[in-house]
This record gives structure tokens, sequence and C-alpha cells, in this order.
């Protein structure tokens, strides 16, 4: 990790602290305004953001925290808050300012070298997050399904599958592959994000598998909202000779030449509040059953399991 | 036709395009006459543009018929060999004639 | 020695760093951003009237970070791919331009127009993506952009130059710099990343022949320029309907029936732009005067 995005006017204050962060190879990159900043954060964005609650105006820190944890890119970079005094931290709102660890002041220049660098170790440990998409991975995924079982409000747990991702691949190549796969993810994320941010969640089992979990009421939208977005983005990702056919002729698992659709997307439903689930594991195998469903059809679908429609 | 602030609407002159509120529904179809009610109606709605037919407001700067043909030739006037520019020509010529006229 | 010259301004122009938007649309799109019922659709749509941030939203899911590389030749699909967050960020980070200067409201004015023609022929065209071919359309100018921030000096010689000798913006481009905005543009939607289907579309809307894989794109674009300029939405840095190229002409097949019908619909749709424009300047003046 090298550059470090310093966000106010007293964090680096003694040309010492300067020193010693740049001796150990840090790049340090100081902006005094948001706009700058964000600027930087968009375009070529930093390694890590040490920033002061008081920065810039009204409610810069919270835009600039946003244009680091809001992306999907960029939540693994590391946020340092930096305070002025204890009280201040009485009343913060933790999920507001979603930052991963914060100073008061003063420090001295050797508490911060010792907190950035266990920012960085933590950002290794913490996350099962998936390399290529950044979303996290199994782990998280089972504990985010269990703790949707166990809450009094029904939830939709929905896994996405790619169809014809395998002839895909094969046809494309695993690069041309993997950015359809980061397409989805974006796509499923942002949509989330804008629809049902509350209560939601976004993971990647691996490969062209994605699990999301939404509160009941928002499934229909979000899968809807998915679904068109996908149609939309994907003729992208296909050459146009292919796009004007409809199809084109792969070798299935079996080594046998077939005919294959093009790309679309497939998402099983399972709705916490119509059964009495106890374990996440039952969730996911009703879950393949509804799968099996689901993928059958042409194109892109959703598909609720049956009991969960009474 | 021509788009005018909802302030300059008077009695009488009639809607060109249909007005819509900012969700989308309709409020006054075109080809309504305005009157003082309707008028009223729409600057409540908090509506700043309408389009209404020929053009009935004198904007100040703005250019006479006559001036905005001669701007049309002198666009044109280094194409004149292009026979599809020339057609081109004629027609927003016409084009702009007719719209100046109240239906 | 021109050839140094010429170098110096590729350098200069590739570098541009400052693309500034008009204030109103800025102003517009933070209001928006700040109210919490404003949905990404919404904001795409002002985004999709501007140039500049489009240009730079296409810059940015094409860059190597986000991973799309040469992919995304839709505005559309940008919005759908970068989300609502980044869309604010990018707002956030946007410069606008110092004084309102007509001649930005004109260039926006043109793009915007384009645009709207673009997205005519290309749907009556049949073309299989015709969103792809609006942005082109919306973009295409890209280069005088740059070449106005980053030469600035050369740009008052070119409109001098324009003014004195009555002569057309590329002539002068091409005598004083060597090359012309087309050609910017393309380098800078190169440099940026961008699919060819908009590169080449960009650098060759002047001259549709050159165009290897994308001749219809160009030539689509390049007639649309003409309409655009024909029709005096938004007036150029000169007053001249450019010549239009045979090739280009060919190409489109359009008989005097499919020019009525187009006419028609272009000047329909360049209302509601017309009324868009309108309450950008009104934005731009209310914030002019607190």
């Amino acid at each position: 990790m090298k550059r470090i995005l310093v966000a106010g006017e007293k964090i680096i204050s003694a040309p010492e602290h300067r020193i010693v962060l740049e001796a150990k190879g840090y790049q340090l990159l100081l902006m005094h305004d948001l706009h700058s900043a964000v600027s930087l954060i968009l375009e070529d964005p930093p390694d890590m953001l040490i920033m002061e609650k008081t920065f810039g105006e009204d409610k810069a820190p919270l835009a600039l925290l946003n244009a680091v944890k809001g992306c999907l890119q960029k939540t693994n970079i590391p946020v340092i808050l930096i305070v002025d005094d204890k009280q201040a931290l009485a009343g913060l709102d933790w999920q507001q300012y979603a930052v991963d660890d914060f100073l008061v002041r003063p420090f001295a220049p050797e508490v911060l070298r010792a907190r950035i660098r266990l920012a960085e170790a933590r950002m290794i440990r913490v996350f099962d997050n998936n390399p290529l998409s950044r979303l996290p991975g199994n782990t998280s995924i089972l504990r985010a399904i269990q703790k949707a079982i166990d809450s009094d409000e029904s939830h939709g747990v929905c896994y996405i599958d790619i169809d014809n991702f395998k002839p895909y691949n094969d046809r494309y190549g695993f690069s041309q592959g993997d950015d359809v796969i980061l397409m989805v993810a974006r796509i499923a994320v942002n949509v989330i994000d804008e629809l049902a941010r509350e209560g939601s969640f976004v993971g990647h089992v691996g490969g062209d598998d994605f699990v999301f979990i939404v509160k009941e009421e928002k499934v229909k939208p979000v899968c809807e909202r998915i679904l068109a977005n996908f149609e939309i983005v994907r003729n992208m990702f296909i050459p146009a000779e292919d796009l004007k056919a409809g199809c084109y002729v792969e070798k299935d698992r079996q080594g046998r030449e077939t005919v294959f659709g093009l790309l679309s997307l497939s998402i099983a439903v399972v709705m916490t509040g119509a059964h009495h689930f106890i374990h996440y594991g039952e969730v996911s195998t009703l879950a393949s059953e509804v799968k099996h469903f689901v993928k059958k059809k042409e194109g892109s679908n959703y598909m609720i399991d049956r009991r969960s429609q009474v | 036709m021509q788009q005018i602030l909802s302030m300059q609407a008077a009695e009488g002159m009639v809607l060109g395009k249909d007005v819509l509120t900012s969700d989308g529904r309709t409020l006054c179809g075109k080809g309504t006459s305005l009157t003082t009610t309707i008028i009223e109606r729409i600057r409540k709605m908090d509506i700043s543009y309408i389009t209404v037919e020929g053009h009935p407001v004198l904007v100040e700067g703005e250019k006479t018929l006559e001036q905005e043909l001669r701007d049309i030739e002198k666009r044109f006037s280094r194409v004149k060999h292009v026979p599809p520019l020339r057609y081109i020509k004629k027609k927003i010529m016409q084009r702009k004639v007719a719209g100046r006229k109240t239906p | 020695m021109e050839d140094t010259r010429q170098s110096q301004f590729r350098k200069a122009l590739r570098e541009v760093k400052n693309l500034p938007t008009l204030p109103g649309i800025i102003a517009k799109l933070t209001r928006m951003a700040e109210n919490p019922d404003t949905t990404t659709e919404q904001m795409g749509k002002v985004i999709s009237k501007d140039h500049i941030l489009a240009a730079k939203l296409l810059k940015l899911v094409n860059s190597a970070f986000y991973g799309f590389p040469q992919k995304i030749s839709s505005l559309n699909s940008a919005i759908i791919l970068l989300g609502f967050n980044v869309i604010k960020s990018l707002i956030i980070s946007s410069s606008i331009f110092e004084l309102m200067e007509s001649q930005d409201v004109e260039l926006w004015e043109h793009s915007l127009g384009c645009a709207v023609v673009c997205s005519v022929l290309a749907n009556r065209l049949g073309v299989s993506d015709p969103e792809e071919v609006s942005t082109a359309g919306l973009i295409h100018d890209i280069g005088k952009v740059a070449i106005k921030m980053e030469l600035r000096q050369e740009f008052e010689t070119l409109r001098q130059m324009v003014h004195d000798r009555q002569i057309p913006m590329i002539e002068a481009e091409k005598e004083l710099l060597g090359i012309d905005h087309a050609e910017v543009g393309g380098w800078l939607a190169k440099s940026w990343n961008l699919p060819a289907k908009l590169v080449e579309p960009i650098a060759c809307h002047h001259n549709p022949l050159e165009a290897k894989d994308e001749q219809l794109c160009a030539s689509i674009i390049h007639f649309s320029d003409i309409l655009i300029r024909g029709l005096g939405y938004g007036h150029g840095d000169d007053v001249w309907v450019p010549p239009l190229s045979k090739t280009a002409w060919q190409l489109l097949n359009l008989t005097p029936q499919d020019l009525d019908e187009i006419l028609e619909e272009v000047e329909e749709k360049l209302w509601d732009v017309k009324g868009f424009s309108l309450e950008i300047q009104a934005e731009l003046e209310s914030g002019m005067t607190t």
C-alpha cells in the first residue's frame, strides 16, 4: 500500500509526521477541499483515506466517505477518521460514519503509523471477498442467510445464476467471462443500493453465482430492475454477429456440439417468512429446486418458490 | 409555435403542445384555447414554460421572420451545389414560415 | 518546425484535465442528488443531455479500474454499471465554467441537438443499438472543448481567423494547429479507452470515408451535425453548414420523403430539448443573482 489521501488541514501538521510516513514508503496526497479529494478518488483511487471529521464544509466528510465506501471497487479502501476531542466520539453514528478506525488528536506520529499498518493488515484478514467482484464470499453469505432466517421480518433470499455462461466462456475466453461476472455484480449492487438499501445484502458465491437478500416487498422491483438492466448492458459483451444470430454453437459438458442461446439471468427466490427455516442449509436446498425450474425458461427470468406465494 | 413563460400567457392563445405536470400527467391538451382560469391553473402547478401556436409574444432581441430566413440562406450559402442540402434548406424555410402562422 | 509544434499541441490536448460543465446543469444535478427520492434514471436523463458529463462517465466506466476497458459505448449502460454513488461523486468533482460564456452554451446545445438527430436517424435506419449512436452524437465535438481549454491563446487566434477571413473553423484549425477538432476528439476518446464504436465516429465525423468499421455511425453523426447546423440550433464557431460527404449520403440512402419525416420528428423532439435548455439557463441566472 502506498498512496494515502489525507483530507484535512491539520492532520499531518508537523514536517516530522510527513517524513516518518514518507520514509516508510507512503506517498501522502494532501487535499484541502472536497472537489479535489473526490476527483482523485474517482480518477485515481488512493490505497487509503485519512480524513478529518471537520473536513471542508458541512456535509463534506460524509460525501467524501460515500465516494469511497459507496462503490464496490473501493469498499476495501480503509478509512481512518481523525477527531479533535473525545466528546465528539460520543454522538457519532458509526452506521453513518462507516470508517474502519479513528484517532483522537493529539497523537504521536508513531501512533498514526501503527494505525495505518493495522488498517492494511485488517483489510487482508477480515474480508472473505471475492477478488474479482469484491463482494463478500461464502462465509459472509451463510451468516447473512442465517440472520435473515432468524429475523422477524420476511426476506427474499435470491440466487442469481448466469445462463449459458460456460459456452460463453469457452467461446470468448475467461477474461471476457470475468468481465461478464463483474458486470452482473455491479448491476446487482447498484440496483439494490438504489431500491433497497436498508437491510439488504449482496454476496458472490463464486464463478457465476451470486446471492442477494432483500426485504420481501422489495423482491419484485429489485428482480425486475436487475433483469431489465442486464438486458440493456448485456449486448455490449456479445459481438454483433452472435447478437444478430441470437445463438451460437459450442460443445456442451458432454463434448457434444449444441446450439446455445445468448447470456441471460435466472433468479431463484425463497421467502423466509413463508417457511419455518432453522438452518441456512434448508434455504439453499429449496433454492436449488427453484433454480432448476427457472433456468429451464428461455431468456432472463425470476421465480419465487411456490409455497412462498400463498 | 413558440415557447413562452407561463407568465406571458394570455387569453386567446392556443396551446401548441400538451401541458404536462411534473409527473407526466396531461393538465391541458394541445389545441386548447387559453382562458384566465386555465392560465391560473397552469401557474399554480408551478409550470414555467408552455408552447403556444403562432408567435404571439414579441421577445426583445428576437429576430423577425425575414431575418430568420436570411440567416438560413446565409447558413446554406456555401453548399448551394449540393442537391440534398438544397432540398433541406427549402424545407427548413417552409417550416419556419408555417411555424410563425397561427392556424 | 511544424512537427514539433504539432506534437506540442498533441501533448497539451491529450493531457486535458479540466473539462468544465455548464453551471446550470451542475446546479440542477446537485439539487437532484440531495433529494432522497431522486432515482438513478432521473439523473441519467439529465446527464444524457450534457456532453461533458457523458464523456466523463464513459471515460470512468471504460477505465482499467472499473474493469471494462473499451467495452461500454452507451451512456445508459455506463450509468447502470457505475451506479448512483459514483455519479454523485462525479457531480461533486465536476468543475464548472468560471463565467457563462455564450460559446459554451452554443456548443452544449449543438451537442444535444446532434444527439437528438442521431437518435431519430439511428432508429429509422434500424441500427442495432441506437443509443450507442446518440451517445457518440452527444460527445462528437469533445475535441473543441479540449482545444478551448488547453490552447486558449490559439483558440482566440482561431476565432480571429474565422472572423477576419470568413473561413470555417475546421479550416482554421488545420491551418494553425495542423489538426482539427474531430481528430483531437478521436485521440481523447482513444486515450480514455472508449470503444472503437465511439472513437471512430468521433474522429471521422467530418470525413466518414476515413472510418473503417463504423462508417454508418460516422455518417449518421456527420449528417446529424449538418442538419442541426442547418436548423440553426446551437450555433457553431462559424455560421456555415459544412459540406455533405458523398459516401455518407450514399450510405444513408434517404429519400425526400425520409427527409420530410425526419425534419418533422427532429423539430418535434427539439421542442422538449429547448424547454430543458431554457430551464438550465434559468438555473444559472437564479444562481448568479444570489
